[in-house]
């Protein structure tokens, strides 16, 4: 944007020459500029200012607080609710991010078989994607029902009668069934992503393995998944991302119920501002969900950009 | 065909059972919204209805059709604009590169991380002095913006890959500048990154449940989700109206993936 | 049409530089190659002329008009230049018809559309497309594409030419084609053109001139024999020609009365007015070049001829290349008949003497 200056150039003879180019380049950028402007204040001074927030002691719906420091963040590390939600969070990334990268991982291998009717496979595999968190509570506490649900009824009807619960009425499976079915609904997206990397990899590759005499297994053990770390990188950054936000589906389907077993960081937030006004403290817990989540997208994205 | 190996049985059996885990779900959502109050006490959840009837599917859509309504508004506003928007910052970023720009666009991507917890108290104050707390113009607002950054990724990547600088500076050369370059040469070798985008934020808006939970309130504003989810929340012990709700709430991402699923899928894995 | 002139062309990317002090002329309506390894400039030489990246110093004129001079300020763009450029992938529009993609510079310049029509028509016919003009670009062939990319530049009736390797996507025997045609046109139009190529033939088949690049600067520049004929260095000598030329390294020694150059298996005398030049020097490591036509295989033991073994017969058509061996050293000489020798035979060589190049073997220049 130097070109301010030199916008008005002089050209060999001394006659006046308004130079083009940069002007155009200066009047497309002011047209992008309302877009980017907008895009930034909602993303960055947004974060900011809820940062703020949480350094005051805003209750209520009206706005009138004083800046408190830090107290928020100590109170925060003392409430048990906290480590609650955290230690909930955590179960739910150790379980649920492996799980639905490993499952979709071999549903991509499958797919890549030469198999028949491949795109009906992966459009059927995709569809819990489609749905919003909504109708996959909804659908998932029909499953869960204890008295009437699906899954118990499979498991009386496979003889497996012992094994029925009240899943998510019971503080110790909540958190389980929760996983299971977040890992329903994504692994057809880790799928796409695991499919899109292995169909990268130049089929000529493979061919020379098949022609060296590799087995199947050595194929993708040796050939194949060491070329996709892309694909790894990729679904874990969007699944850890995911778990570190999650709030609709546990919503919907019980609040975070029963009790506190079923609190991540994200339900917790929306408790303590929404339910019971506390801004500023819902604030603190959006910080720290937001930190954790920079923490892994950040050198992620510089890494790939300082590639191109 | 008698010669089949029996690894492509297992094959083909392991694909088999992934179909049945994914569609579950749906056929006991589908099988219980078309039967009567009485036959879901008195069948299995998975077992077809002996005697079908739409009487939930119509009883659910009286109560959702507003929300219905209001969230189409929402796809349409916000669809339209942030892809656009989108597609132009995407070809500046792409073709018209200009010092920092690399940082600028890292920042527009960095924005599809960042939780939406972050931003709603500061959107409920916002939003409140500008007098749209509780109303669906509120929402109509925040998807304009929401969908940019993805926007913007979709088109850049396409840009990038599709469109070779070549035609750029052909276009140079031959005397056109970024606009006319854009209108003539770029816009109409947009039709797929157009697709993919719009379909997705589609999706996303449609299935959207936190912003419409936090930023509107009256019956009148809901979007579809939120209000589906009040009905949820309502009718308890009435599954089938539950599950008659959810088809209606599914519908339309459902269509979407199955019939324009390639597009989709396109978007998914980076193009 | 208009002449043009580069003087002191440096252009940077970051901190490695892409050309440095490049200084050119081309004359109005001359066609000039240029010609060099990958990564060697010529592309950044072109871009700048057209105007598609800014120079760091430097000037560009057409005729008498300055368009590019970063130390004067002074940019004009692209739009504005009045060039017409072919590009290495064509860069059809593959949305337009062929029609659309010829008239789309004389659209975007407001042309009236009765002469848009006129002139896409009146170009198409001289290139052998007007039947191609309602087609999409998509199911054409290589051959007809790179026709429409010329098409799209000559209904301009531009200044200068700007071609970044036009040939290099067609397969072989269309290019020879394509060489002749674009030669054909060029003089018909008679639009100065500036060519850019890696590859030696087309530059050696197609230019009135050469201008040869390496490393961001210019070697040489002049008629396509004159750089065959009169390398003036090591590197223009080895770029220039097919099969290249052989060298081999020697050293300046004086025996009886007369200097010469030992190449370890055969003492090279030089005539008394080469070694008076050679001696003003102070040089003492050289390096000959001798183009294999020059490599004679000779049937008798004579003085001044070397002994060396065939490694293999290698026919190309009308001729033969023979590559020989001599201590370890490979060379190639050219033959028009190899009847009488098989591979593995020991045969004796002599270079023709009034086509044999020394360099020095630090600076690369040429002594004689």
């Amino acid at each position: 944007m130097r070109t301010l200056n030199q916008n008005i150039l002089f050209n060999a003879t001394g006659v006046k020459q308004v130079e083009e180019g940069k002007k155009e380049k200066l009047i497309a950028l002011l047209v992008i500029l309302p877009g980017i402007l907008s895009v930034f204040i909602f993303f960055y001074i947004f974060s900011g200012w809820n940062f703020i927030i949480s350094l005051t002691d805003w209750e209520g719906f009206i706005p009138s607080y004083n800046i408190i420091g830090l107290k928020n963040y100590i109170q925060l590390f003392q409430d048990p609710l906290f480590w609650t939600s955290l230690k909930n969070n955590i179960l739910l990334i150790v379980l649920f991010v492996p799980g639905v990268m490993i499952i979709g991982l071999c549903m991509a291998v499958l797919l890549d078989q030469r198999v028949r009717a491949e795109g009906i496979f992966r459009t059927i595999y995709l569809l819990p994607f489609s749905l919003s968190f909504v109708v996959t509570a909804t659908l998932w506490s029909w499953m869960y029902s204890p008295r009437v649900g699906t899954i118990n009824f499979i498991l009386g009807k496979l003889g497996l009668t012992s094994l029925r619960k009240g899943w998510i009425t019971d503080p110790n499976m909540v958190m389980y069934c929760i996983i299971i079915a977040l890992i329903w609904q994504f692994a057809g997206y880790s799928c796409i992503i695991f499919l899109a990397g292995i169909r990268s990899i130049p089929h000529s590759q493979t061919a020379a393995a098949m022609v060296d005499g590799a087995s199947n297994f050595t194929i993708y053990w040796r050939i194949i998944l060491p070329q996709i770390k892309a694909s790894f990188i990729t679904a874990f950054i969007i699944f850890m991302c995911f778990a570190l936000k999650a709030f609709d589906f546990i919503w919907v389907l019980n609040r975070g119920g029963p009790g506190y077993s079923a609190h991540i960081l994200g339900v917790t937030m929306y408790k303590e501002t929404f339910s019971f006004d506390k801004f500023a403290y819902g604030a603190t817990y959006s910080t720290i969900i937001l930190l954790l989540s920079l923490l892994i997208v950040v050198p992620f994205l510089f890494r790939i950009y300082k590639e191109k | 065909m008698l010669n089949i190996k029996p690894s492509r049985i297992l094959l083909y059996g392991l694909l088999i059972i992934f179909v049945i885990a994914s569609l579950l779900p749906l056929w006991t959502c589908i099988v219980t919204a078309l039967k009567s109050s009485q036959e879901v006490i008195l069948t299995t959840p998975i077992t077809p209805p002996i005697d079908p009837t739409m009487e939930k599917i119509i009883e659910s859509i009286n109560l959702l059709k507003k929300p219905l309504m209001n969230s189409l508004i929402l796809v349409f506003s916000g669809v339209m604009v942030s892809a656009f928007f989108g597609s132009f910052i995407g070809y500046i970023f792409s073709k018209h590169r200009f010092p920092g720009s690399i940082y600028m666009f890292i920042l527009i991507v960095l924005c599809l991380y960042i939780p939406p917890q972050v931003q709603l108290i500061p959107m409920v104050r916002t939003m409140s002095n500008l007098g749209l707390f509780g109303n669906l113009g509120a929402l109509v607002l925040l998807y304009m913006l929401f969908g940019i950054p993805m926007c913007a990724f979709i088109f850049k990547t396409f840009y990038d890959d599709e469109i070779p600088d070549s035609y750029i500076n052909a276009a140079k050369v031959d005397g056109a500048g970024i606009w006319t370059t854009y209108r003539r040469v770029v816009l109409p070798l947009s039709i797929l990154p157009f697709v993919v985008a719009a379909l997705l934020q589609v999706v996303v808006i449609w299935n959207d449940f936190i912003w419409g939970l936090v930023l509107t309130s009256g019956k009148a504003n809901l979007p579809i989700t939120v209000a589906m989810a009040n009905l949820k929340g309502s009718f308890v012990a009435e599954w089938n109206l539950q599950m008659a709700g959810a088809l209606w709430v599914s519908m339309p991402t459902l269509i979407i993936f199955i019939f324009l699923g390639k597009y989709i899928i396109r978007g998914y894995s980076g193009l | 049409m208009a002449s043009l002139t580069i003087k002191g062309l440096t252009k940077k990317y970051d901190e490695t530089i892409a050309v440095e002090n490049f200084n050119l002329e081309v004359k109005d309506k001359e066609f000039l190659v240029l010609v060099g390894p990958s990564g060697c400039g010529k592309t950044t030489v072109l871009n700048s002329i057209a105007g598609l990246i800014n120079i760091n110093e430097g000037e560009i004129w057409f005729g008498e008009e300055l368009v590019d001079a970063p130390q004067k300020k002074l940019f004009k763009i692209p739009q504005k230049r009045g060039v017409a450029m072919v590009f290495q992938d064509y860069a059809i529009y593959p949305h337009m018809t062929v029609y659309s993609n010829m008239a789309f510079p004389l659209e975007v310049r407001k042309v009236a559309p009765e002469e848009i029509k006129e002139r896409v028509i009146k170009a198409a016919r001289l290139l052998g497309i007007d039947h191609l003009l309602q087609r999409k670009p998509k199911a054409l062939s290589g051959g007809q594409k790179q026709r429409i990319a010329l098409g799209r530049a000559i209904v301009r009736n531009p200044k200068i030419f700007l071609m970044d390797e036009p040939l290099a996507n067609l397969d072989a025997k269309l290019r020879v084609q394509a060489r002749v045609e674009l030669k054909k046109l060029q003089e018909e139009l008679g639009v100065t053109t500036i060519f850019v190529t890696h590859d030696q033939i087309e530059a050696m088949t197609m230019g009135d001139r050469i201008a040869l690049m390496n490393n961001g600067h210019l070697e040489q520049i002049g008629p396509p024999l004159e750089l065959y004929q009169k390398p003036k260095n090591l590197f223009v000598a080895d770029f220039i020609g097919s099969p290249s030329i052989n060298m081999f390294q020697g050293n300046l020694v004086k025996k009886d009365k007369s200097i010469g150059i030992d190449l370890k298996f055969f003492f090279y005398p030089l005539t008394t007015k080469l070694s008076k030049s050679i001696t003003d020097k102070e040089i003492s490591k050289v390096v000959v070049g001798i183009r294999p036509e020059n490599v004679l295989i000779v049937q008798n033991k004579k003085d001044g001829l070397f002994q060396a073994n065939i490694l293999r017969i290698e026919p190309v058509g009308k001729e033969y290349n023979i590559h020989l061996e001599v201590e370890g050293k490979p060379f190639i000489s050219i033959e028009s008949s190899a009847d009488n020798w098989r591979q593995g035979d020991r045969v004796w060589i002599t270079f023709a003497k009034d086509y044999i190049y020394i360099f020095d073997q630090e600076s690369g220049d040429i002594i004689s």
